[in-house]
């Protein structure tokens, strides 16, 4: 039986978010193959653990006295409480799950932590997380695929303070109105605004400039349709979802069970061939050329015929399970995969060489002496 | 100062500093099991019964010196301390030791025994002569009672047996207790004559993706060895795998009642501890002993790559494979050996998966192909055993691989005992280009073929290196056995000392050195 650490919850916005996407995980993964491990961290970042954790009703009076405190240590792959005199080890982790939404879990942080702690993980790494997060980067890297995604304007924090008006007319000059301003680095709605005229750009920026240094101005599509779908990869095979067009702005809904049958989505969209066509295949070369690991989710905008990828989550919502199985009973199978596919992945990067033993700090001794 | 404790501290002192010179009898005494003829052999072939002997006849002038001078307080104790402690310090320091004693209770106990004893017998001594004596002549001919300190040693293991004996059936016991509440545990035995430690190893990193898993650890292969592993074993450990080895016959059925293996693996079989053995007959019933212990639906694996394994192979009636690099089942094909790596098709229930591994020589391959066979049983998909053998690292002292410095290349096959390792180690070297040392000790415990084997391994030798550096007492029949070919130099070294001054005189930058047969320190006298 194999330890499988679920991390979720975290220091960042979409806090609850994930709590509703760990638990969910923890309940559907529990069988024979496999016994996870709750980790979920509060929004001071502490860390516990037990088995309290795993009722979506604790968290409402959550009680210090039902949890543990833990800690993994690097290069160490197990598990431990925290106790007054030391630390009382728990299991060995054979493998970890990251539902953590948001900044310091699916920013590349979890990602980096995990590595340096020698744990195989289901979940994205480092770099394509990282990336991810940021939508400066997702634009750099999408433009140098050759994947289409919406024309935009970058603006930093203090060239926006040194001179207000010369951000905002350098802003102006290369967009047209209206606009969409977005921090960076955030995943959800928060610091986002429309503006349809100049008056209202500057408090826009700076309202976004309160969330992160580094601000998207990306053209508004005024007739949109939004379109998501998932990628998750088995061996050489990448097993791309059918295409979803949430009708309501729902990313909140989709967590919920009932959301399978209360038909508020469209599943599967309702596309032409050829953008269908378009959207798989862009997912699954995104995917692909990331090395990305585990579940994602790209959120696309459709306008005019034409088809940009908006946003890629590494971390989706409900680790995007609903896109994949059409039962409850049928996501500890699909978890299985990633989770089995993950450990595969680690083997593949331990094969590579990292130390190469060149003596040179003999050296150094030698020439000192 | 008081007579009486002028006497109890200098024997003290006396009794100490002659327990501190023997590290390396210490050494020889545990790697032999604790054989005081061993011990003894070692005391007087490495020449420390002089430096005891020296150390018996200073204290004793320093104290009839004393006995002129009449003086008997404080100072005349704390110079022979000082005196003492500096002779400790030079006597230790040209000892060279391989492998160091590692402090067990069993240690603690023989050597606490054997300096306690010393320690009255001297104090007897001392007092009988103050009847007749003067103070300082009583301990000045007391100061010989050191050199008995070595046959004591001897004494407090006969003293300590029954001791052993009831801790060795308690801890046997309490072993078999642990190993048998947990009964979905998987237990896995493997034994050959080479090639354990690999196997073992590379099982358990195969076998740890999917598996909760605890292999006994470095070479802890005798029965208190497993037991010592056992109790330091997790409770949720799924399998465990168990290292046997054996010097005589009977000893793996002894093992294999303790653990009670259901997977067994015989690595290759050779004329390994010949010595203790016998015969190459006895050894391979003493490896089928472990095919015998399996349970009723065990599972057995054979190495095909030795005669010795392949025939025991044909007499096993439990579920088995033959697997290797001529194996039946899992096998291996396309090899290629080469300085830096070995790459082969491992063919896995018949599907082939190309491979590239650190581990060198055609040996880790039959290695590789044995540990796939006990995964594959155990339900480990073949496209990670595949993936692992890319991951895996080699053992200490096995074919490890490193460039010094100095740019000179080393391969460290230090515990590489048998002639199967030294043909592949040879293989191995053809691929380096550059001048090649090798320094060789030979083959130990080889019984009346010893000399027979070692010829063999110095005609191996001879045909992939420029020059052989024999050492020690079998450096004989192996530069006897060495053909003559153009260039080729051959040295002989008393010790690894030696050989490594010769080492340093003739080696320059990108040059490679092998090391065969680094052995325990009880072979190096």
């Amino acid at each position: 039986m194999k330890n499988v650490l679920i991390f979720f919850g975290g220091v960042s916005c979409e806090h609850d978010v994930s709590v509703i996407t760990g638990v969910l995980t923890l309940n559907a993964l529990k069988c024979e193959k496999y016994n996870p491990i709750p980790i979920y961290i509060d929004e001071n970042g502490r860390w516990f653990s037990g088995d309290a954790l795993r009722d979506i009703s604790f968290y409402k009076n959550f009680d210090l006295k039902k949890v543990k405190s833990v800690v993994l240590l690097p290069k160490d792959r197990c598990i431990y409480e925290k106790k007054k005199n030391g630390l009382k080890k728990i299991a060995e982790v054979s493998v970890a799950l990251n539902c953590l939404h948001g900044l310091n879990g699916e920013d590349g942080s979890l990602a980096g932590f995990l590595t340096l702690c020698d744990i195989p993980f289901a979940s994205p790494h480092i770099f394509a997380s990282s990336v991810s997060m940021d939508k400066y980067y997702t634009k750099l890297l999408l433009s140098g695929l050759g994947v289409n995604s919406l024309p935009y304007v970058r603006v930093c924090r203090e060239n926006f303070y040194k001179n207000k008006r010369i951000a905002c007319q350098f802003v102006e000059k290369r967009s047209t109105y209206p606009v969409i301003v977005k921090p960076a680095n955030l995943g959800s709605s928060i610091g986002i605004k429309v503006v349809k005229s100049g008056e209202e750009l500057m408090s826009a920026l700076e309202n976004a400039f309160k969330y992160d240094g580094k601000v998207i101005v990306e053209k508004a599509l005024e007739k949109f349709r939004e379109i998501n779908c998932a990628c998750y990869k088995s061996g050489d095979k990448y097993i791309v979802s059918e295409c979803e067009e949430p009708t309501l702005n729902g990313d909140m809904l989709t967590f919920d069970d009932k959301y399978l049958s209360a038909g508020t989505k469209r599943f599967p969209a309702d596309l032409d061939k050829a953008t269908e066509t378009i959207i798989k295949d862009t997912v699954k070369k995104v995917y692909r050329k990331l090395d990305f690991n585990g579940v994602v989710r790209m959120d696309f905008l459709l306008s005019d015929g034409e088809v940009y990828l908006n946003e890629i989550n590494s971390v989706p919502g409900s680790l995007a399970y609903y896109l994949f199985c059409d039962g409850t009973d049928k996501i500890s199978q699909f978890l299985s995969t990633i989770i089995e596919d993950g450990i595969d992945e680690y083997l593949r990067y331990k094969s590579n060489e990292f130390v190469y033993r060149g003596g040179v700090l003999n050296g150094l001794g030698k020439l000192k002496r | 100062m008081n007579e009486n404790l002028f006497i109890l501290l200098y024997c003290l002192i006396a009794t100490l500093s002659v327990s501190l010179i023997l590290p390396l009898e210490y050494a020889v005494y545990q790697q032999s099991g604790y054989d005081e003829n061993k011990l003894i052999s070692c005391y007087i072939k490495q020449k420390t019964i002089i430096k005891s002997m020296l150390l018996s006849v200073i204290l004793c002038l320093f104290n009839i010196l004393f006995g002129v001078f009449g003086i008997l307080n404080y100072i005349s104790i704390s110079v022979i301390a000082v005196f003492c402690c500096f002779y400790v310090f030079f006597a230790d320091k040209n000892v060279k030791i391989i492998k160091k004693v590692v402090i067990t209770s069993r240690f603690l106990r023989l050597t606490g025994f054997s300096f306690i004893l010393t320690f009255l017998l001297e104090i007897s001594v001392c007092y009988a002569f103050r009847l007749v004596f003067d103070v300082y002549y009583a301990c000045g001919i007391g100061a010989f009672i050191v050199l008995a300190y070595c046959h004591t040693l001897g004494v407090s293991k006969k003293v300590n047996m029954p001791f052993d004996r009831l801790n060795y059936v308690l801890s046997i016991n309490k072993c078999k207790k642990k190993l048998a509440k947990k009964n979905d545990l998987i237990k896995i035995g493997i034994t050959g004559s080479c090639g354990k430690t690999s196997v073992k190893n590379i099982l358990a990193a195969m076998l740890s993706v999917d598996y909760k898993v605890y292999a006994t650890p470095k070479s802890y292969n005798t029965p208190l060895g497993i037991c010592k592993s056992v109790s330091k074993m997790n409770d949720d450990t799924e399998v465990f795998i168990a290292e046997m080895g054996a010097r005589n016959k009977g000893d793996i059925k002894e093992l294999t009642n303790i653990v009670k293996p259901e997977i067994g693996v015989i690595t290759g079989i050779t004329e390994q501890h010949l010595e203790t053995f016998g015969s190459l007959e006895n050894i391979k019933d003493t490896k089928f002993e472990l095919i015998d212990g399996l349970s009723e639906n065990g599972y057995a694996v054979f190495s095909a790559d030795t005669i010795g394994s392949t025939e025991l192979y044909e007499r096993a009636k439990v579920n088995k494979c033959l697997v290797g690099i001529n194996g039946l089942n899992v096998k291996a094909e396309n090899i290629v050996i080469s300085s830096c790596q070995t790459s082969f098709d491992l063919i896995l229930k018949d599907v082939r998966f190309p491979v590239v591994t650190k581990l060198l020589g055609r040996h880790s391959v039959t290695d590789i192909c044995l540990a796939s066979a006990v995964a594959l049983y155990l339900g480990v998909k073949p496209h990670r055993i595949a993936d692992c053998v890319f991951t895996l690292k080699p053992t200490e002292h096995r074919a490890e691989v490193f460039v010094t410095e100095s740019g000179v290349t080393v391969i460290d096959d230090g515990y590489n005992a048998n002639i199967l390792g030294i043909e592949s180690d040879a293989e191995i070297l053809k691929t380096f280009n550059g001048k090649k040392f090798a320094v060789i000790s030979g083959i130990v415990e080889g019984g009346k073929r010893e000399e027979e084997l070692n010829k063999n391994v110095g005609k191996i030798l001879s045909e992939s290196v420029d020059v052989i550096i024999a050492v020690g007492n079998n450096a004989d029949a192996v530069l006897s056995g060495t053909v003559d070919i153009k260039g080729l130099e051959k040295h002989y070294a008393k010790n690894l000392c030696e050989a490594e001054n010769i080492l340093k005189n003739e080696i320059k930058s990108g040059n490679i050195v092998i090391f065969i047969n680094d052995l325990p320190d009880s072979y190096k006298v």
